[in-house]
């Protein structure tokens, strides 16, 4: 795009913004039909709201199944079978169906195209084909989970799965396959919309980093969501007709599965986090009223992790049989990853420093994710670390490293985003209070749950097993009081947010008073998101000189 | 980077012309001949008594350039932007990742301290 | 500005040539992504085959070359047909649109016939493992590279599991390739595919393309792994 010369972007006519009201995108149509056959990208980001949130329950029943049984060291609710498959559902659910399109699928759909300054994404036909696509794949694997369940974990490990006697791990499978579409076509579009839509004046280096982190998402998606579809077409093709591509008994090889597998599903946990990481920079930047330190390094620490996030994935099976050489090298990759990281980390903390920090909701939840997302991510060199990962593998020790990061990091970041862009998604206010103290708390819940858990792995206990020894009650007690703790905030959550669309006071263009682009639009925002292309003249976080990217006074509205 | 950005802001008309670039129909026959003969070399080899499982590797050489054909002159990437260079690279190298991370466990198994 | 274009240009683009570049940037990305999914099972397949080349040459040298050979034959015709579609296309010369769009759709027609025929003869041959397959063919046959090694007839089921996988999921996406075609002759036809709308045939040439370079390597990879003394039907 090029760069009108600043002379000539000032001349655009101030006019006054409050004589003519124009119709918002949630008053386009009230009829059902109107949001199933639409093409808006916003209200694709809110289809895909309402069905995220569906699946996030789902997973979590799931997961509250899981810990109650885990309540007395023999089981306390489920059979082993049934244990089985509840924690395959809640690992199928939450990755597949909750985690990768989350932030993708409600603030990248919704807030890509009005940060880069466009009417709509690049191919809104295409974008709503992929929320169907992955409402067509979640069928298939609630049909799975329904009709006898999945018992062979989310990975989906051959022999367990090929061999296994669970009748359902056909339909399962196939709505990962499916629902990989949808992730690639999200991908895909926001890609395209990032290069080829951007406004005048928007360039690479004045986009919000929320865009460089869902550019660097959207890389992956498009990059390694096809080889995990091989893969698990590859098991398809061997359980439905005997065949024995993995089959270690007709020549197969197991481990090549593996390899397959996580070739993706070691960078799709860059998919889960990245987005998370760039609602941070947004959240950050705006309740301590300051420019992010160092743009271009957390601008190109995103992009590095998508592409160092490819070179690491065979930490997963240090102890699966391959080489000794290439452990080693995927253990010395797998540190390397922690670098770009912990630039992030480094550039939001050196933020904050002499900020002027208020504790709105979504500042606290983005000061959580900072603090949950620093443990799971310096555990996770204890697991890449060839030596020590021989001991941990497999135990709660790595459930906990990775629900720190994962929930920690991604859930906490979604809820950050939520709270920081309800306003605008939806025009409303939620309770101030309510909002602050469901932050504190889900937040504490998720520490309680899961750091017992750190010292549970560390003593042996195995992950995915229904029972263990009497002496570690105490721990996995406390771990399921802090499920219900979260619990307790998530119903919190859900029942302000609810009430905000009902009686919410009007939130107004820029009620937190921010500099992004989006914070020039109304709230909510009009069809075609600005009333008029708009004009960027600066970077998105020119807090202290309190201008927005479109060269209007942050507070005055 | 994007050619349009040349003319995006300027009010004035563009005037549009889609015939701006045409292929010339005798390169592309050329090419069409070229990638054939390349398929008619790889059967021959396929089919003669001196066959070795090295052959491979020249099967596959004169499959690279074959495919190189196609994309430079039939899909056009004579005349692509940068974008769609890195696209293709960005394909070609991921690909690669996979296959040299991959082989890397395999050739080195079984070798060691196993 | 959407008015000069005759309703060519879609609303939220600022002007033809943005979208033009979006739709082919679109679709290259696309392709990326096609290019890892069959990285994928190429990768599968290479390090079956190293780890048990006898076998895969011996059960490829089972395979119909002389079908593989007219068969790329027959893709590269049909890429070089939507090649000059394009051009017809955008010169705005509507017969030779038609005709070429035509052609390329029949060739695509007759690579699926003739690919029909091979599956159909690898049936009556009883080479399809899981269903229908004759592991006394194999019993006495020695290894082109080395006779002397000892042959696994799992190893060489491995070998046709991978062939039915990579060839049919090579012709589903020429068969998806076949339906776009025809939806841009049934275009052509109706005289909808304007001069201004030349870029959805380029978009659709560069799936079709790719859909021909997948072929040019599973050619010499799958039908080429062993050695071929006669060509025959
Ligand atoms: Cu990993």
């Amino acid at each position: 795009m090029s760069v009108a010369s600043v002379n000539e972007l000032r001349a655009v006519p101030d006019e006054s913004p409050k004589e003519v009201r124009h119709k918002s995108y949630l008053e386009e149509g009230y009829s059902i039909w109107s949001w199933l056959f639409t093409v808006d990208h916003k209200r694709i980001g809110v289809l895909y709201l309402v069905t995220v949130f569906g699946f996030f329950l789902v997973g979590g029943i799931a997961a509250g199944l899981i810990r109650l049984n885990l309540l007395s060291p023999s089981g306390a609710i489920l059979d082993n079978d049934t244990y089985n498959k509840v924690f395959t559902a809640h690992g199928v659910v939450m990755l597949f169906f909750f985690l990768i399109p989350s932030i993708p699928g409600i603030l990248g759909n919704f807030f890509v195209p009005i940060m880069v300054g466009a009417k709509d994404m690049a191919f809104p036909k295409l974008n709503i084909a992929s929320w169907y696509v992955w409402m067509i794949g979640a069928a298939f694997a609630v049909w799975g989970l329904l009709i006898g369940g999945i018992d062979t974990g989310w990975t989906l490990y051959p022999p367990y799965s090929t061999r296994s006697s669970s009748a359902s791990v056909l339909p399962g499978a196939l709505g990962v396959f499916i629902s990989g579409f949808s992730s690639i076509m999200t991908g895909l579009n926001i890609i395209v919309t990032i290069h080829k839509m951007r406004a005048p004046g928007m360039t690479f280096g004045r986009l919000p980093l929320f865009i460089w982190a869902m550019y660097a998402t959207s890389l992956i998606q498009l990059l390694g969501t096809p080889v995990v579809a091989m893969a698990v077409l590859l098991m398809i093709i061997e359980r439905a007709t005997g065949l024995g591509i993995f089959d270690p008994t007709m020549g197969g090889d197991p481990v090549l599965f593996q390899h397959l597998f996580w070739f993706y599903s070691h960078p799709a946990v860059y998919i889960m986090i990245l987005p998370g990481m760039g609602v941070i920079n947004e959240v950050i930047t705006c309740f301590s009223r300051k420019n992010i330190f160092g743009y271009k390094a957390v601008a190109w620490s995103s992009v590095g992790i998508a592409v160092v996030g490819f070179l690491v994935w065979a930490h997963h099976m240090f102890v699966a049989g391959i080489s000794y050489y290439a452990a080693l090298l995927f253990s010395f990759l797998s540190m390397l990853v922690a670098v770009p990281s912990a630039i992030k980390m480094f550039n939001w903390t050196a933020t904050l420093y002499r900020g002027k920090i208020t504790f709105e909701a979504p500042m606290i939840f983005a000061l959580g994710f900072m603090v949950l997302f620093t443990v799971g991510g310096l555990t996770g060199l204890y697991l890449a670390t060839l030596g020590t990962d021989i001991h941990l593998h497999d135990t709660y020790f790595v459930v906990a490293h990775f629900h720190f990061v994962m929930v920690g990091g991604m859930v906490v970041g979604l809820l950050a985003g939520i709270h920081f862009y309800w306003p605008k998604m939806f025009g409303v206010m939620y309770s101030d209070f309510w909002s602050r103290f469901a932050a504190v708390l889900i937040i504490v819940g998720y520490a309680l749950t899961f750091a017992p858990q750190f010292y549970l792995g560390l003593h042996g206990m195995p992950r995915r097993y229904p029972n263990y020894p009497p002496e570690m009650r105490v721990f996995n007690v406390a771990s399921t009081a802090g499920y219900f703790v979260q619990g307790v905030g998530f119903i919190m959550v859900a029942t302000y947010l609810i009430l905000s669309l009902i009686n919410g006071k009007r939130a107004g263009r820029n009620p937190w008073k921010a500099t992004g682009i989006e914070w020039a639009t109304e709230s909510p925002p009009v069809l075609h998101n600005f009333e008029k292309t708009p004009v960027v003249v600066c970077g998105p976080y020119e807090y202290p000189l309190n201008v927005m990217q479109t060269g209007e006074k942050a507070d005055v509205r | 980077m994007v050619d349009h950005s040349t003319h995006g802001n300027s009010h004035g008309h563009v005037e549009d012309n889609p015939a701006a670039h045409v292929d010339n129909v005798g390169q592309l026959f050329i090419i069409y001949i070229l990638i054939a003969i390349g398929t008619v070399i790889s059967l021959f080899i396929n089919m003669s008594p001196s066959w070795k499982q090295s052959s491979v590797v020249i099967h596959l050489a004169i499959s690279v350039i074959q495919a190189g054909l196609v994309g430079y002159f039939w899909m056009h990437l004579r005349r692509a932007d940068p974008l769609t260079w890195l696209t293709v690279g960005g394909a070609i190298f991921f690909s690669a990742l996979q296959f040299i991370l991959t082989l890397g466990d395999i050739l080195t198994r079984h070798t060691g301290a196993y | 500005m959407s008015a000069s274009h005759g309703g060519v240009l879609k609303h939220h683009f600022e002007d033809i040539e943005q979208q033009r570049s979006s739709e082919r940037i679109g679709m290259w990305m696309f392709l990326a992504s096609e290019v890892l999914f069959f990285g994928c099972v190429f990768f599968a397949y290479t390090y079956y085959r190293y780890l048990f080349p006898h076998e895969f040459a011996i059960a490829s040298s089972k395979l119909n070359v002389a079908i593989a050979f007219i068969n790329t034959l027959v893709l590269l015709t049909s890429s070089l047909t939507i090649t000059l579609a394009i051009r017809a296309c955008q010169l705005g010369q509507r017969k030779a649109l038609i005709a070429t769009l035509g052609a390329t759709v029949l060739l695509g027609f007759v690579f699926t016939g003739f690919k029909a025929y091979e599956y159909a003869e690898d049936w009556h041959e009883q080479l399809v493992p899981g269903t229908r397959f004759n592991e006394e063919q194999f019993r006495d046959v020695k290894s082109p590279i080395d006779p002397t090694k000892e042959i696994h007839v799992d190893r060489i089921k491995l070998f046709f599991s991978f062939y039915y996988a990579m060839t049919g999921i090579h012709m589903l996406h020429l068969l998806i390739g076949v339906g776009v075609v025809f939806y841009l002759f049934a275009r052509a036809v109706y005289g909808n595919l304007t001069p201004e709308r030349y870029v959805a045939v380029e978009t659709t040439s560069l799936y079709w393309h790719l859909v021909d370079v997948i072929w040019l390597f599973v050619m010499p990879l799958l039908y080429m792994a062993g050695p071929h003394t006669s060509l025959h039907f």
